[in-house]
């Protein structure tokens, strides 16, 4: 747990990622532990790009099957 | 006989062109005939906004992905410099005025519709008097 929140902390330093809305937010969300924000996130996305959550689920799981 | 100097090379190591180069280069976007070319591709999704300037430089619409995941559009119009032309007020009265010829002309034509709906008026109540005396007889 220890290792993952100095992951996490790196990833917040990235001045990359800090210039970044999308991604600030999402590890934000993350570290707050609002899986509903990810995931209302995730469907605005995927809503914005024709597309559902649970389409891209299975175009994931096809992949590995 | 002087060196020959490529210009590529000086053009290459001159600092202050990358520098101007790298702020071309990030301005995301392009030109679109219509607003419906724009594709959810054409805009980064690392935050910065794209800009697409129509054709006919009508319209300029920024658009960019929110902190949310969703895609945020500004129109940007274009403000047309002419004034409108402000007649002062005695010509607006000569050419609008009770001397002018276009209110000659509306009077001429609302006399002819008050006579028209007189006549109208008219015709009604003899009607109506003719109805009457067959009632009665």
């Amino acid at each position: 747990m220890k290792q993952l929140n100095t992951v996490l902390q790196a990833i917040l330093n990235n001045p990359q990622i800090q210039n970044n809305p999308i991604a600030m937010n999402a590890l934000q969300m993350y570290r707050a532990g609002d899986s509903q924000g990810l995931q209302k996130m995730a469907e605005n996305i995927c809503k914005e790009r024709g597309t559902t959550t649970n389409e891209i689920k299975n175009a994931i799981m096809q992949r590995f099957s | 006989m002087q060196p020959y100097i490529n210009p590529a090379y000086f053009m290459y190591n001159n600092p202050y062109i990358h520098q101007n180069q790298s702020v071309q280069a990030a301005l995301n976007g392009r030109v679109v005939p219509t607003i419906d070319h724009i594709t959810v591709n054409d805009i980064p999704m690392d935050g910065n906004i794209a800009v697409f300037p129509l054709q006919d430089l009508s319209e300029i619409v920024v658009k960019n992905w929110d902190a949310t995941g969703k895609i945020t559009t500004r129109h940007f119009k274009e403000v047309l410099e002419i004034q409108p032309t402000i007649l002062p007020s005695e010509d607006i009265k000569i050419e609008y005025g009770a001397n002018g010829e276009l209110a000659e002309v509306f009077s001429k034509r609302f006399d002819e519709l008050t006579a028209k709906i007189d006549k109208l008026e008219e015709t009604f109540s003899k009607t109506r008097k003719v109805k009457k005396e067959i009632e009665t007889e």
